[in-house]
């Protein structure tokens, strides 16, 4: 059997459903975009003066329907492909404007972003990239610069993000450029577009602008709900789950209004638990791992994928960082979430570690194995091995060799964990897993070359940037 | 490359797989095509296990994959060794050893991988089992006076019986004769040092390579 943890009964998972709908019924849902309020309009939505939408519950449930059971995550490379199949989890890399190393963090840069990527392109258990920022580059063009640096240095499905109308219009162009072309993007869509409500209760004018803009070429939609429990959602897991369930359930009835059958992720996994001592959200904590495994429950009752974001709080790889990880990696795999990102993540999400990608690589080993459960079959079951091994014999025997081939599906192999004895562990220097993961992490860049990107289309995306920044010199 | 040559690649390619049967068919087609049984050994089989060991010591295969490989040099040289003996000719010796856990101790899994593997690399093995009173250790080197004498134990409790062992070694006046390896999880190259071992080892292919040393230093 293979595992999975629930944390609601089907009763629950309904009563939580109803509630959202109750929240958008008597609450409401604000759409800050102007032309967002006519779409909903149009859809037969009441939405008042101050774009605050009501939705009946036979609307939500209409639209929700419509965004597709199947959702693929599409990379430069089609093998790279991910298929979010109902209780498959899969992992990626996490975001941050900071990169750690040792004890300090600095800002990230454009050439970090592009090591960053190239880093995550190695990682065997990371299904799918994610952005750090290019903070060396001019504000108003770092998504354009992120997008540069991950479509030429990973090959694996990436998220990006978007900055402006203009950012996400030039992501489309540069999209299209390596696919080619806008018509081979909407059967290819090779990244995709996600925005968080504001909790409570909000869709901004940036988040429906991105919605809006790439709904025609199908790029998959990533909904969020992310309130800080506690803060800008009640303190209780289920009045949390409620809200931020209503807030991405709206998302959701938006997309499908403008473009009808868009994939669409329901995300309620980077909802964070806020320290009511410091109003800090704690990203490491339990308490996010319980919200995301719940809403992948809540998501899979409406047949879509969901999120999570396995976190620390800990600024360097320590005993919390293992920890935190370990539980906010595997609480959400159990609950069988789609999508867990934050591998590498560290310091909230403000920062990336290049070590810690390396310890969270064997963390997923360790988590994937868990996912596995038990096997039992005649063949797993071994009883000839048994017989002819005898009392008193040993299983790494000849004898027993019909089961060696079970090995590396039963078994987790240690990639930078110490499993030697002290004098093996002194002899090879005496150090901690942080200091071997930074070597480790120094060794695999300078060994790792990602399939290149065609020149003639780095040359497109470099004429995309050099327009925006002229545009943005205009505008000045 | 000649047939023979072909064949003897083959044959180490084979251990090197733990593939037993292809080595069993391989060795009998090139026994019975003439080749030198002594060559077979040397350039085909042992070639083989020495690959299989040193790609377990780089941490390249698992550990039943070494036991594979040594069980195909194992049947390998079972068939090899009668066509030795009828030509006359005669293996270069590498070694011997008698093998066992001591009195108190009944665990015997890393005694017989280490056993396994010595026989595989062509030492002369006596396994005394497990349990081992003292007195029939210090008869066996007496009666077949081994190169090394391997003393294992797992636990805590029984490791003291290593150097009481050794000391009886010295009273009965035989330490000169024979060197001392120790294994065990609880064993380590300062307790070695400790209680006057000349070697230990950390798993089953470095007690190999540490005994062939052994067996040539004076």
């Amino acid at each position: 059997m293979k595992p999975v943890l629930e944390f609601l009964s089907t009763d629950e998972v309904y009563e939580i459903h109803q509630a959202s709908l109750e929240i958008l019924e008597r609450v409401g849902m604000k759409f800050e975009n102007v032309e967002a309020q006519q779409i909903l309009r149009n859809a037969g939505i009441d939405v008042d003066s101050k774009g605050v939408a009501r939705f009946h519950s036979d609307i939500v449930e209409e639209y929700v329907k419509k965004a597709p059971r199947s959702v693929v995550l599409r990379g430069r490379d089609p093998k790279k492909d991910v298929f979010l199949r109902n209780g498959r989890v899969t992992f990626a890399a996490g975001t941050g404007m900071y990169v750690i190393e040792g004890n300090k963090a600095r800002k990230s840069t454009y050439q970090d972003c592009c090591d960053w990527a190239r880093l995550t392109d190695a990682m065997k258990n990371l299904d799918f990239s994610c952005e750090i920022h290019s903070t060396d580059m001019p504000s108003e063009l770092t998504d354009r610069y992120n997008f540069k640096a991950m479509a030429m240095n990973t090959t694996k499905p990436f998220v990006g993000s978007a900055l402006s109308k203009a950012g996400i219009l030039d992501e489309i162009e540069m999209a299209a450029a390596i696919v080619g072309g806008k018509e081979e993007l909407r059967k290819r869509p090779i990244w995709w577009a996600g925005y968080a409500a504001i909790s409570p209760l909000t869709w901004s004018e940036n988040a429906c602008t991105v919605f809006k803009e790439t709904a025609p070429y199908n790029i998959p939609a990533f909904v969020e709900g992310e309130s800080v429990i506690g803060g800008t959602s009640a303190v209780t897991v289920a009045s949390t789950l409620a809200q931020t369930n209503a807030e991405a359930l709206s998302g959701i009835v938006f997309n499908q209004i403008i473009k009808k059958g868009r994939p669409c992720i329901l995300n309620l996994g980077f909802t964070h638990p806020m320290d009511m001592k410091t109003c800090l959200a704690l990203h490491g904590n339990v308490v996010a791992g319980i919200v995301a495994a719940a809403g992948a429950q809540l998501a899979r009752f409406y047949g879509l994928p969901s999120a999570a974001w396995m976190a620390t709080d800990s600024k360097i790889p320590d005993a919390q960082c293992g920890y935190e990880k370990a539980l906010t990696g595997l609480i959400p795999a159990l609950g069988r979430t789609s999508l867990i990102f934050g591998m590498g993540q560290a310091e909230f999400t403000f920062a990336v570690d290049f070590a810690k990608l390396i310890i969270d690589d064997e963390i997923v080993t360790q988590i994937r194995r868990t996912l596995d459960g038990v096997e039992v079959t005649d063949e797993t079951l071994c009883l000839e091995a048994i017989e002819r091994v005898g009392i008193g014999g040993n299983f790494l025997s000849p004898k027993a060799r019909e089961t060696f081939k079970f090995i590396p599906k039963e078994t987790t192999e240690l990639t930078i964990g110490d499993r030697n004895t002290r004098e093996k562990w002194l002899e090879a220097g005496g150090k901690d897993i942080g200091k071997r993961a930074e070597e480790k992490a120094k060794e695999i860049l300078a060994m790792h070359e990602p399939e290149p990107l065609d020149p003639d289309i780095v040359k497109k995306l470099d004429a995309i940037i050099e327009n925006a920044k002229r545009n943005l010199g205009r505008k000045a | 490359m000649s047939t023979i040559d072909t064949n003897l690649e083959k044959i180490s390619k084979s251990v090197m797989d733990g593939d037993i049967d292809t080595v069993k068919l391989l060795v009998k087609e090139s026994l019975k095509n003439g080749a030198n049984p002594l060559e077979l050994v040397d350039k085909g089989l042992a070639k083989g296990i020495r690959t299989v060991g040193e790609r377990y010591g780089k941490g390249e295969i698992f550990l039943t994959e070494l036991l594979m490989g040594a069980e195909a040099m194992k049947v390998g040289m079972e068939i090899i060794n009668p066509e030795i003996k009828k030509q006359k000719k005669e293996l270069k010796k590498v070694g011997s050893i008698i093998i066992g856990t001591v009195a108190g101790d009944i665990h015997d899994l890393g005694k017989n991988i280490v056993a396994a593997l010595f026989s595989a690399h062509g030492f002369d093995v006596v396994d005394l089992g497990v349990d081992v009173p003292d007195q029939k250790f210090i008869d066996g080197v007496k009666e077949m006076k081994p190169d090394i004498l391997g003393l294992s134990a797992l636990m805590t409790s029984t490791i003291p019986k290593q150097r009481e062992l050794i000391n009886l070694l010295k009273s009965s006046g035989l330490r000169d004769k024979v060197k001392v390896m120790i294994g065990g999880a609880a064993v380590n190259e300062d307790y070695a040092r400790d209680i006057g071992a000349d070697g230990y080892a950390e798993n089953a292919n470095d007690a190999v390579v540490k005994a062939k040393t052994l067996v040539e230093s004076p």
